[in-house]
């Protein structure tokens, strides 16, 4: 009797730990859906907020004459150029669901922006705090 | 639950952040003058940033068993007596650091917290003098005078800032070139942040009733003492921040500026506007800015000119 309780212990216990683990997973991949994220070798280039911004065309420069134009309006994104060799990024067309906009021979990405990236990115744009 | 989701959160951002910044900082984090300090260099002279770190911790340490001792060099109890003057004498003597018996009665900075009779306050104002001064009230922004001007300033191209328990000092900019980015706490809601100012090479310090006091009878008493009246001051300001190269008179501007509230403050400015600038909250809230400074708000601000 005394064993039984003390595996119904470990179960709920289990329960707990995995739904945490699935919330934490969940928390983590949820898109924010309004903020797009320019990267080029893995930095964080730029933020676009999608709520209210004017259709704008983003310019994405490489040292060895990489360039790459990403167009964003409220809609969201698309690659409008590149000189890569496989164009590859702009055939993929609009930024849509997690399916991320690829350049690999420029080693440019275009992506929503995770709620822990934008915290970061949020955190990484403020150097002190004044108490 | 909450708390192991943004623990863990902590710990992937930090994961996160560590794997792609090629330039990391060397950062000091240290325990002084009572409050926590944190260093953060890019590029300083001589290139040796840890040795420079090593070396403004020290100096800061050096200060404060010095004050504690009241055994300040002359130097350094001159430059401090130097701007606590200036900071009087801008603030129509709202800073004053005489008024150390008054506020060691209230309780602040021993953690002994009593309301003292308004006879024993009166008293106490009235038997004032230069032997019982305390430098409390500018010397994290002094230590951060010194730490630039000997160990992480003095040289284009140096990059550091350091937060000596709320006392902001920027050497040059972000190494990217673009200013520090240092946010002003909410004092309405400190756990959040209502802006953020752009620096470069200079001192910011905030002053507000919320960052320190206690509770007595139902009634709140913060740590800013009005000189007039030996009671905390009401000047219906939540908090000053004062930006300006000096460090140690930001620092005592800020708490003086506090006392007098935002009328008088702005006509300081105003007389004053090639040495400090300043961001006003109201307790109701009211955000005032003067036009020297560069701010961000996703809220509404006024600006003074
Ligand atoms: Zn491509």
């Amino acid at each position: 009797m005394k064993k039984r309780k003390h595996t119904l212990e470990i179960i709920i216990a289990a329960v707990f730990l995995i739904s945490s683990a699935t919330a934490l997973v969940i928390h983590l991949n949820r898109e924010s859906r309004g903020v797009i994220g320019v990267y080029r070798d893995g930095v964080l280039l730029s933020t676009f907020t999608l709520d209210g911004i004017e259709p704008l065309d983003y310019e994405v420069v490489g040292e060895n004459g990489e360039m790459n134009l990403v167009h964003i309006d409220s809609d969201g994104a698309r690659m409008l150029l590149a000189n890569c060799p496989d164009k590859l990024c702009v055939l993929h067309g609009k930024l849509a669901g997690n399916e991320p906009i690829i350049c690999l021979p420029n080693r440019v990405v275009v992506k929503w922006l995770s709620a822990a990236e934008l915290s970061a990115e949020t955190a990484s744009r403020t150097d002190a705090t004044l108490p | 639950m909450k708390r192991l989701l943004t623990a863990l959160l902590c710990i992937l951002l930090l994961a996160s952040c560590s794997a792609n910044n090629a330039k990391n900082p060397v950062t000091r984090e240290f325990f002084a003058m009572d409050t926590v300090m944190t260093l953060t260099i890019y590029s300083v002279r001589g290139a040796d940033r840890a040795q420079a770190a090593d070396e403004v911790v020290a100096l800061v340490e050096q200060l404060a068993e010095d004050i504690l001792d009241k055994n300040a060099t002359t130097a350094d109890e001159e430059e401090m007596m130097r701007w606590a003057t200036e900071a009087y004498n801008l603030t129509d003597g709202m800073f004053d650091v005489t008024l150390a018996p008054v506020i060691r009665a209230w309780g602040f900075g021993t953690g002994e917290y009593r309301v003292p009779a308004a006879d024993e306050l009166q008293a106490l104002l009235a038997s004032r003098n230069k032997d019982d001064i305390d430098y409390g009230g500018i010397a994290k922004g002094y230590a951060s005078d010194l730490a630039s001007s000997r160990v992480l300033g003095g040289q284009s191209g140096n990059s550091s800032i350091a937060d000596f328990g709320g006392n902001v000092c920027a050497v040059g900019s972000r190494p990217d070139g673009k200013p520090w980015r240092v946010a002003v706490r909410d004092p309405l809601n400190t756990e959040s942040t209502c802006g953020t100012l752009e620096l470069t090479n200079c001192a910011a310090v905030t002053s507000g009733g919320y960052q320190r006091n206690f509770t007595q009878d139902g009634v709140t008493y913060h740590h800013i003492i009005d000189p007039r009246t030996g009671y905390p001051a009401q000047s219906g300001l939540a908090s000053v921040t004062v930006v300006c190269e000096t460090g140690a008179l930001a620092d005592g501007l800020s708490t003086g500026l506090f006392v007098l509230g935002k009328e008088r403050a702005l006509e300081i400015w105003r007389e004053n506007r090639d040495k400090f600038d300043l961001v006003l909250i109201e307790e109701n809230g009211a955000l005032t800015v003067t036009d020297g400074l560069s701010f961000t708000s996703d809220r509404a601000f006024e600006v003074a000119s």
